[in-house]
């Protein structure tokens, strides 16, 4: 990669965010309802709904408001949370663990079962293997993943009585590997499921071009053994598409599963993120949107990288 | 050839195969098996290091028990919290000066007994000698100075601070007027006295300290800045003399309470109680699976499937959690009275309540409890009759091509359509709108913008006063956009109002005036339903509703 190249993309980086943190807290903004409507006890004065006003600092116009947190934020410090008053970056913090472990395990479990699957279709595009793949993507597409989790929940929770449908652990002061293995079958089980269809496909149709270059045929001519051909050419070569898709998965791996942390009481930052936006904790919500977004622009960057180290054909 | 076609019926056949479990999946639970008990024995080591005894060796079967939570709570310390889920928590690692009964009376807890001074013009409390903190030190009457103090300090954010609002010595909201100026006094080691500024009713001022006034320890917390205590990280394990003990939580989700086996009242028998947040979707599989053992969220519609399983109860009790259909006084189409008492006669909300709450419900007129000391029995309710509400429409020159909107939040639309089938059966169409709540709050209290809508809050029990702020132009919510001052007057008067008597005509005429001026249409108040294991005996769930739940009488069989 040119060195010019890798530095404009660099720099694109910290711009980039300026925007879309802007443009979300000015949609946040905008929505009808404030974090101020969160206060419904009667008992509570106007006065002190205004007090309350004033020291959320939601009393200024829309831009001072957000400057007033960007510039915190390269105080690296990403405020206190409206709803809770803790620090943004705590709880935060508290929550990228639950996700990563069950949206990371999910994408490598799908990647790994999608790409055995897809290259045994793609050798053979009439046989066993094809026939599976077609299924599944099937059934896994037009699936939604709530109706999985509730068809899983009822099948190994209600009937079976066999796992448990609710959070990370039995309870919180058994936090026990055992039983953290047990909680996330189910929620990993309905995120591998809605992601292998489209894994499939793309591994079987990257497959099937491979095996029709020039190429592939000089190596069989040239009397290679077929096994040695598909390591050495066949998949390095079907994984540029594989690449292209988990750029797109960080927002998913990062974002968190949303409605399955909901459904199975995950703590995790899609659950974060809900709350928050019904809440209209904005600090919060700015705090995940970050989050987000930095760790897919650099997560693009990086994969670009392993794009060109993959085909070197491809130069920036 | 052949190959192939074996490999089409095999795929073929899978693809049934999905498609009849997928099938499988939506057929209805008929009669589940019995689900195991969550009664956990361990051995016994853990039951001593549990109790943390060395010495002792203890024999008993550790007893757990997992709750749900509808929602998770911001924060352990409850004066902080802006809303109610904190209260069950609080209730167990605080202890308040007594438990407020359904009747508006009170029974002993920190006070062991009480005396008003003569005139009700103040309080002493005997507090009982045997009640401990957490931290092994003894309850005295200097804590409960020390928490009276703590909730009139200005630098403190206080949600629940109207509670002292009536002790001399503070302001119209209970602040201080200068420090520590708020007239509670240790007589002596055990005994405390209050000054009200005005006299109040006794079952009043019984429920406001049976309700939220949680002692905190001096001890622990004497000198504690305003930053400190306004900061919830400060707070991830309080300390108080109640029945429980916070041990470990996760953020968002869970929280675990240990039993404090010395607590003054009785040792209570659960070990253990889980508290975890649950999707009400999940509440009936769960109680079934054996996955939690209570919860006071159970959807109605699955309230037949939990009668079934023998291993679980179901019993229910009338609540003072008020649904009502707010109006904008303020809009043109409805800022004449006859059209709003209109809206009152149009709908059956009997009818309402047998399909939609399955009879788990009361119909409600008024935002006063059936059994509130100050509910008026002798008021003519505006019963069913589309015949009337007709010929008030008629009489106030309804306009039969117009239509409202009523703005409901998500997941209440069943009611939406049932509210909108009366209401157009007698003339007035209605379209549906729905959002989430924050929006509809919005909608509602700041900006107006609305013609009807739904919305649920609390009906009075002990405190007549308690829906002012809904009903009336000049206190925090006036979300019917009211111009009309009659409710004010009535109110205010209510409030400086002493002898039993005259309080009760007040608030008759102020019922009387809520079905007359019709601001809300009130309809009926959801009963609590709670859904348990039932092993779980010892319930008293008439008092749930008050937000107390004497945990330390509840018993696990084995």
């Amino acid at each position: 990669m040119n060195r010019n190249y890798a530095l404009k993309r660099i720099i694109e980086i910290p711009i980039t965010l300026l925007g879309i943190t802007l443009l979300a807290y000015v949609i946040a903004c905008l929505a009808p309802g404030s974090p101020l409507d969160m206060m419904t006890d009667p008992d509570v004065r106007p006065e002190e709904i205004e007090a309350a006003r004033i020291r959320m600092g939601l009393d200024k116009p829309i831009i001072i408001q957000y400057l007033y947190w960007l510039k915190n934020v390269f105080m690296l410090n990403l405020g206190t949370s409206y709803r809770t008053r803790k620090a943004v970056s705590g709880m935060i913090g508290e929550c990228i663990a639950p996700t990563l472990l069950l949206t990371v395990s999910s994408v490598v479990i799908a990647l790994a079962v999608s790409i055995f699957i897809g290259i045994k279709a793609g050798l053979k595009p009439k046989g066993f293997w094809n026939e599976i793949a077609n299924v599944f993507s099937f059934i896994t597409s037009a699936v939604p993943s709530f109706f999985f989790a509730l068809i899983l929940i009822y099948i190994f929770a209600v009937r079976l009585k066999l796992l448990p449908t609710n959070g990370m652990y039995d309870n919180a002061m058994d936090v026990r590997f055992g039983s953290l293995i047990r909680h996330l079958i189910l929620p990993l089980s309905v995120l591998t499921m809605t992601q292998i269809g489209d894994l499939i496909k793309q591994t079987r149709a990257a497959v099937i071009e491979v095996l029709k270059e020039d190429y592939i045929k000089t190596a069989r001519a040239k009397g290679l053994p077929f096994g040695r051909i598909l390591r050495k050419h066949v998949i390095k070569n079907s994984m540029a598409p594989i690449v292209t898709v988990l750029g797109m998965k960080l927002k998913f791996i990062f974002g968190g599963a949303v409605v399955t942390e909901q459904i199975f009481n995950w703590p995790g930052i899609g659950k974060l993120l809900v709350s928050s936006i019904s809440s209209r904790d904005y600090p919060t919500i700015m705090g995940i949107v970050l989050l987000i977004a930095t760790a897919v622009l650099i997560g693009n960057f990086i994969l670009d990288i392993i794009y060109g180290l993959l085909d070197p054909q491809i130069t920036y | 050839m052949k190959n192939s076609i074996i490999k089409k019926i095999l795929s073929g056949s899978l693809v049934l195969a999905i498609g009849a479990a997928t099938l499988a999946g939506c057929g209805n639970t008929a009669t589940s098996n019995a689900g195991d008990t969550k009664v956990t024995s361990e051995t016994v080591e853990s039951a001593e290091s549990a109790t943390g005894t060395g010495n002792t060796v203890e024999t008993d079967v550790i007893k757990s028990i997992t709750i749900s939570s509808a929602s998770d709570w911001e924060t352990f310390n409850p004066i902080l919290a802006t809303s109610y889920y904190i209260d069950f928590i609080a209730d167990q690692v605080f202890d308040k000066l007594v438990f407020a009964e359904e009747d508006g009376s009170a029974t002993p807890r920190l006070a062991e007994r009480w005396e008003f001074d003569e005139g009700d013009s103040g309080i002493t409390w005997y507090l009982n000698p045997n009640a401990k903190f957490s931290d092994g030190e003894p309850v005295t009457a200097d804590d409960v100075v020390f928490t009276s103090q703590l909730y009139s300090r200005p630098d403190i954010t206080n949600t629940r601070r109207s509670i002292i609002a009536n002790i001399a010595g503070t302001d119209d909201t209970g602040v201080e007027l200068s420090e520590k100026s708020v007239e509670v006094e240790a007589v002596d080691e055990h005994t405390v006295h209050m000054t009200f500024k005005t006299p109040y009713a006794e079952s009043y001022v019984l429920s406001q300290f049976g309700g939220q006034f949680f002692i905190y320890p001096k001890h622990i917390y004497e000198g504690i800045s305003g930053d400190d205590f306004n900061n919830p990280s400060y707070w991830s394990n309080p300390i108080g003399s109640g029945p429980y003990k916070i041990v470990k939580s996760i953020d968002g989700a869970e929280v675990d309470l240990e039993a404090n086996h010395d607590y003054f009242l009785g040792d209570p028998d659960i070990d253990y109680l889980y508290v975890k947040v649950y999707d009400s979707a999940n509440l009936i599989s769960a109680l079934q699976t054996g996955e939690i053992d209570y919860t006071e969220d159970i959807p109605v519609t699955d309230v037949p499937t939990a009668k079934e399983d023998t291993n679980l109860a179901v019993e229910s009790t009338p609540s003072t959690w008020v649904e009502a259909v707010v109006i904008n006084n303020s809009d043109p189409l409805l800022s004449k009275k006859e059209v709003r008492q209109a809206i009152n006669y149009a709908i059956d909300r009997q009818a309402i309540v047998t399909t939609l709450l399955q009879g788990e419900g009361v119909v409600k007129y008024v935002p006063y409890a059936d059994n509130s000391p100050f509910f008026a029995a002798d008021v003519e309710y505006p019963e069913y009759n589309p015949d009337k509400a007709k010929e008030l429409l008629a009489s106030a020159g309804w306009d039969e091509s117009k239509t409202v909107e009523l703005q409901v939040t998500t997941g209440e639309e069943q009611l939406a359509v049932l509210v909108q089938q009366y209401l157009t059966a007698v003339g007035i169409n209605t379209n549906i709108q729905s959002y989430d709540f924050t929006t509809l709050i919005s909608n509602i209290r700041a900006t107006g913008e609305y013609q009807l809508a739904f919305m649920s809050g609390i009906s009075a029990l002990a405190d007549p006063d308690k829906p002012a702020s809904w009903l009336t132009t000049n206190r925090s919510y006036n979300f019917a956009w009211q111009t009309d001052t009659t409710l004010d007057e009535l109110y205010d008067q209510g409030r400086v109002l002493v002898d039993d008597a005259s309080r009760k005509e007040i608030y008759a005429e102020v019922q009387r005036q809520v079905i007359e001026q019709a601001p809300i249409s009130y309809l009926y108040t959801n009963n609590l339903i709670v859904a348990h294991n039932s092993k779980l005996t010892g319930l008293s769930i008439g008092i749930f509703g008050n937000r107390n739940w004497k945990i330390h009488e509840w018993k696990l069989a084995d």
